[in-house]
């Protein structure tokens, strides 16, 4: 069922220069050419009857009920099939297409349970809609004849039901998995009478190749296809528009509502970024947000072995400042510092890190985008001058090949992955670089040209000898690198990479990627023509992540793939406001908009507008905190949103440091893994509940719009104004927009951005401002932000992770589609049932070689701890590479990772640990320590009779 | 230092391992010298150079010449940290 508000025009938009005009029941309209006839009707405001068309698909053309007559045509034409023509005259209702219309009518309605009022798609059903547009009054054929009504239904997915008597054969859902999602999970399996819609091989849904992501239930005409919540909560009555809280495609949603309460998300058709779509996260596992583990009540406890006292929200601020305070009296006022999320808002964002150098009078703030993007935005603003992707998504559709370096999209980025497929399926070339064959390496209709099985670690090797040949077959961009580019840059770089060391050949032994196999990658994309480049966490989490960003904008800028669509370089923003994260100043070194702290002018401009002096010297970084804390400096922080003690890495060595600390304040909707460490505990409030702005991998700028009142009574933006003020340091902020006024006074990429603005565009890409009043979709167009694009010279240094006798396999960590990062919300959904553990894949020889079979428990060791996983045998991943995800806390995938890190950023090395993996039969010691240190710390949480979720 | 000075140290031979490729050594001095600059706290910078002081042995020879253009010394301030600011006008 499409959204109680949205209007289905039957087919989709169609750009063209060439505009077209005809006549519809005698009105005029125009319309681009291409479009349907059934659509310039629907703009001129005559609704034709339909069943088997939808905006969101193309025309099918097979229910017959759009019937149209037009002048100098025989017969009816279809008018979704049909195109408009210049001076068309066209005829939308007349007897004889009446007659034939209700014709069509009877024959579906005769095999159709009538059990409208109690149906779940009652008052929005498009049967039922048409059964009225037509005038059908009477069903000659009667009711008794052969038909459908006792069919079953498949309950199977957790979200969806399908239910095969009320299923009129349309294939709209059949296509909406094949167009719109690219799984090609459905066929209609039979003819005539006997057809009928089946998931893979007549198999259940769940059971089927579908990763529910619920576009056939929303193209669905009927109830056949429906949510479960709808069935249980009836129609919504009003629809709020917001923006996913999950990945960093952003996919704008309607939130359909029952007053306070969701009904289900229908991804909005005008959403710039998703354009209608959605994956099984942002439409269906919304459940965390009211689920019972939800804490309600602000708590506090002086030692971390003592229970939670819940207090009033006074109380516990006053106390958390009043620690803060009296730590930074006794070691001093760079002892405390702040950590804020890619979870959060802009506008959340920007408070913490103004609370952190206004208030706590220091710039120890950082974000979890330290530990995953922050070598994107180090390298691109060297080499391009802006540390952001270049490009939109819609960009994609216009590359003739891409490049995929360490991203799993159809995984991490499902929607737009869905959008590249659809491109590919179009005819462009793909090229793969990654140690494990990820699905969109071979899927229905899709084969990558190259898949490079690099060896984890040995990125920049790569990209150094896909260089070498672009540089010494001649295959360089010359005008565009002289004109655009600092020549003598380009030239210190051409003469490097074009060492003979760095030949495919001599890298072969390191990368492990045969030569002739990269000889024959580098020449596809430096000629195939657009040529863009998509890159994930593959690159940025290693000891050279920033190196290999610098070698990503090096390679883009030498095949001149920059600076118009179809191009770019485009990193693949993990969680949902990583870009934003970034761009607001949570970084220790920079305020908002990357201008370092020692900027004078800058720095007086913050001191001026926040009526505090402001310090000069960047201030301490995550893993620097640790150190710090583990050194005795560092003794009070407060969280918002982020899970250190999960995600980052070297878990024994983050908690030691967190044990070491006086004070930790966290605000979470959970009482996650570092809340456990926690003195203050403050109740966060869920994307459902506030108001705001995410930034997506795009630069685009959505708001998050408020549906429910925040369930602890506030929302985190006036959580952080509450310490501010207790603190001492005044915040008076009434409303967010408030807060994005200030931001876009003190930024320059943001002056034209207010709420205001993004609801009269729908969302903005930054830089908005004079130059830009609508935002900027693609960068660098003429001119690099930097003025002239700059080539850095990127030698390859292996990681000092080696791989011995004692560890002899490579571990590398990735995600999965139905869990999402630390899993706090996703696992507190029926998604597990997609994923309820991690799993360690290991090749089938490696596991041959250790006895190792299908679902054992495996322990894997590295030089900083072990933890035992079950075992999945897959050649998947190369022999001499085991990978696993890291969605459990008691998995303690974090516990085995190092402190390896990017030498520029320090994000960890994720990607890289060396390890051995044995059979074992129990759980690790670290397993077993954590499984009672977190029952004692629930029963500490048990012993204050919380307030927790209904 | 947790286990010593180990982590910084690591850190600025990283750094180094990345100039390394600057065929022009003042460069690439230079370029590991702003970089810890930039992006170190005081104190981190502080023991590096007391690390240096007490021999650094573990300290790679080329961000072991860059040390010495690390700086420690207070910087220019404006108003006072936390303290009020000329045009107050705080939210
Ligand atoms: S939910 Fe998505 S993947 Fe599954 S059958 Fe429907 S469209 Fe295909
Ligand atoms: S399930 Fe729905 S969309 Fe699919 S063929 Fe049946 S009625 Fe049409
Ligand atoms: S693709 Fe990302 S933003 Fe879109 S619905 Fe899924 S999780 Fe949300
Ligand atoms: S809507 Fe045109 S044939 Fe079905």
């Amino acid at each position: 069922m499409i959204s109680i508000d949205e209007q289905d025009l039957g087919t989709p938009r169609r750009e063209s220069d060439k505009l077209v005009t005809l006549s519809i029941d005698g009105s005029e309209v125009t319309v681009p050419a291409g479009t349907s006839v059934m659509r310039a009707a629907a703009l001129a405001g005559t609704k034709v009857p339909k069943l088997c068309a939808t905006e969101q698909l193309e025309a099918f053309g097979s229910c017959r009920l759009c019937l149209v007559q037009i002048e100098g045509m025989k017969g009816l034409p279809a008018s979704c099939t049909t195109l408009v023509s210049e001076g068309m005259k066209v005829t939308t209702q007349n007897q004889k297409i009446a007659d034939v219309r209700r014709g069509v009518m009877e024959l579906y309605i005769s095999d159709h349970p009538l059990d409208c009022l109690t149906c779940p798609a009652n008052g929005h059903c498009e049967l039922q809609d048409m059964a009225g547009a037509v005038g059908l009054r009477d069903v000659r054929y009667g009711y008794e004849g052969e038909n459908h009504l006792s069919l079953g239904k498949d309950t199977s997915n957790p979200y969806f039901t399908f239910d095969a008597s009320k299923c009129i054969v349309c294939s709209r859902c059949v296509r909406a998995c094949e167009e719109q999602q690219g799984t090609f999970a459905l066929t209609i399996q039979g003819r005539g009478f006997e057809s009928k819609v089946s998931p893979s091989q007549n198999e259940s849904f769940m059971d089927s190749e579908c990763v529910s992501c619920g576009a056939c239930v929303q193209a669905c005409p009927t109830a056949t296809l429906s949510e479960k919540t709808l069935i249980d909560k009836g129609q919504a009555e009003h629809s709020v528009i917001t923006t996913c809280a999950y990945c960093g495609v952003g996919c704008s949603f309607r939130a359909e509502m029952k007053g306070q309460e969701v009904v289900r998300m229908v991804p909005n058709k005008d959403g710039h970024a998703n354009h209608g779509h959605s994956c099984v996260k942002g439409r269906f596992a919304i459940g965390y947000a009211t689920h019972s583990d939800r804490i309600l009540k602000p708590m506090i406890r002086s030692k971390i072995s003592d229970p939670w006292r819940e207090v009033s929200w006074k109380e516990a601020v006053d106390y958390a400042a009043s620690e803060l305070k009296r730590i930074q009296a006794k070691y001093g006022r760079d002892s405390i510092g702040g950590i804020t999320s890619s979870r959060c808002s802009n506008e959340e964002t920007y408070l913490v890190q103004k609370l952190v150098r206004a208030g706590f009078g220091n710039n120890n703030v950082d974000t979890c985008a330290r530990v995953c993007h922050s070598p994107t935005g180090y390298g691109l603003k060297q080499t391009l001058g802006e540390s952001a992707g270049t490009q939109d998504f819609d960009s994609v559709m216009k590359a003739d090949v891409i490049f995929v370096i360490g991203a799993n999209p159809t995984d991490g980025h499902p929607v737009f992955a869905s959008q590249m497929k659809r491109r590919l399926r179009q005819g462009a070339k793909l090229i793969v670089a990654d140690p494990r064959r990820i699905d969109l390496v071979r899927t229905p209709h899709i084969s990558a040209s190259h898949h490079l099985k690099l060896l984890p670690g040995t990125n920049v090797a790569l990209i150094n000898s896909i260089a070498h040949v672009v540089v010494t077959e001649g295959l360089v961009k010359e005008d565009f690198v002289r004109a655009r580019c600092e020549v003598d840059s380009f030239e210190k770089w051409r003469d490097f990479v074009a060492l003979e060391r760095n030949s495919p050949e001599a890298m072969e032994s390191v990368t492990g990627v045969p030569a002739a196999q990269i000889r024959a990658a580098a020449r596809l994309f430096a000629t195939a023509g657009n040529g863009a480049i998509y890159y994930g966490l593959g690159v940025t989490e290693h000891s050279q992540g920033s190196t290999m960003v610098m070698g990503i904008a090096n390679l883009a800028m030498a095949t001149g793939n920059i600076g118009r669509e179809g191009v770019g370089v485009n990193p693949l923003r993990g969680q949902n406001n990583v870009q934003g994260s970034c761009d607001m100043g949570s970084f220790p070194h920079e305020f908002p908009g990357y201008r370092h702290v020692s900027d004078d002018t800058v720095r007086h401009l913050f001191e001026t507008t926040w009526g505090v002096g402001l310090q000069s010297e960047p201030g301490l970084r995550i893993p620097n905190m640790f150190e710090a804390a583990l050194d005795g400096e560092f003794k009070g922080l407060y969280i918002e949103g982020e899970d250190i003690a999960q995600s980052d890495p070297n878990t024994q060595h983050v908690t030691a440091a967190l044990t070491s600390m006086e004070c930790i304040i966290v605000q979470d909707l959970f009482l996650n893994e570092s809340a456990k460490f926690a003195h203050v505990f403050l109740p966060g409030s869920s994307f459902l509940e506030k108001d705001g702005t995410f930034t997506n991998a795009e630069r685009r700028i959505s708001r998050v719009r408020k549906v429910m009142q925040p369930k602890s009574g506030y929302a985190d933006w006036e959580i952080t104004q509450l310490l501010a003020n207790a603190m001492g340091y005044p915040m008076d902020y009434k409303h967010p927009s408030e807060i994005m006024d200030e931001i876009a006074r003190l930024t320059p990429t943001f002056t034209g951005v207010s709420f205001k603005r993004i609801d009269e565009l729908g969302s903005i890409q930054w830089p908005c401002n004079e130059a830009h009043p609508e935002g900027t979709p693609t960068m660098h167009i003429g001119e690099f932000v930097r003025g002239k694009g700059k080539f850095l010279v990127t030698e390859y240094v292996p990681t000092r992770e080696k791989v011995n006798a004692r560890f002899p396999l490579i571990l590398t960590t990735g995600r999965i589609l139905s869990q999402y990062n630390v899993g706090a919300q996703t696992r507190r959904t029926a998604n597990n049932l997609w994923h309820d553990e991690d799993r360690l894949e290991i090749h089938p020889h490696d596991a041959e070689e250790r006895g190792i079979v299908e679902g054992d428990w495996v322990g894997i060791a590295s030089r900083a701890g072990d933890t035992v996983l079950r075992a999945r045998v897959t050649e998947r991943v190369q022999p001499g590479v085991v990978y696993t995800t890291f969605h459990f806390p008691e998995s303690g995938a974090n516990v085995i990772t190092t402190d390896n890190s990017d030498w520029a950023t320090n994000c960890p090395e994720y990607k890289v640990t060396a390890v051995q993996a044995t059979r074992v039969s129990q759980p690790s010691e670290w397993q077993k320590r954590f499984r009672d240190f977190s029952e004692t710390q629930e029963s500490l949480l048990k012993a204050a009779d919380v307030s927790v979720a209904k | 230092m947790s286990g010593g000075n180990e982590h910084i140290v690591q850190m600025a031979n990283d750094i180094g391992n990345f100039f390394r490729a600057e065929s022009d050594r003042q460069l690439a001095i230079a370029g590991i010298s702003n970089h810890i600059n930039k992006f170190w706290t005081r104190r981190m910078r502080q023991k590096l150079l007391e690390y240096v002081q007490h021999g650094g042995n573990e300290l790679d020879e080329l961000p072991r010449a860059a040390v010495a253009h690390v700086t420690v010394a207070p910087p220019a301030q404006g108003a006072a940290i936390g303290a009020p600011a000329a045009t107050a006008a705080s939210k």
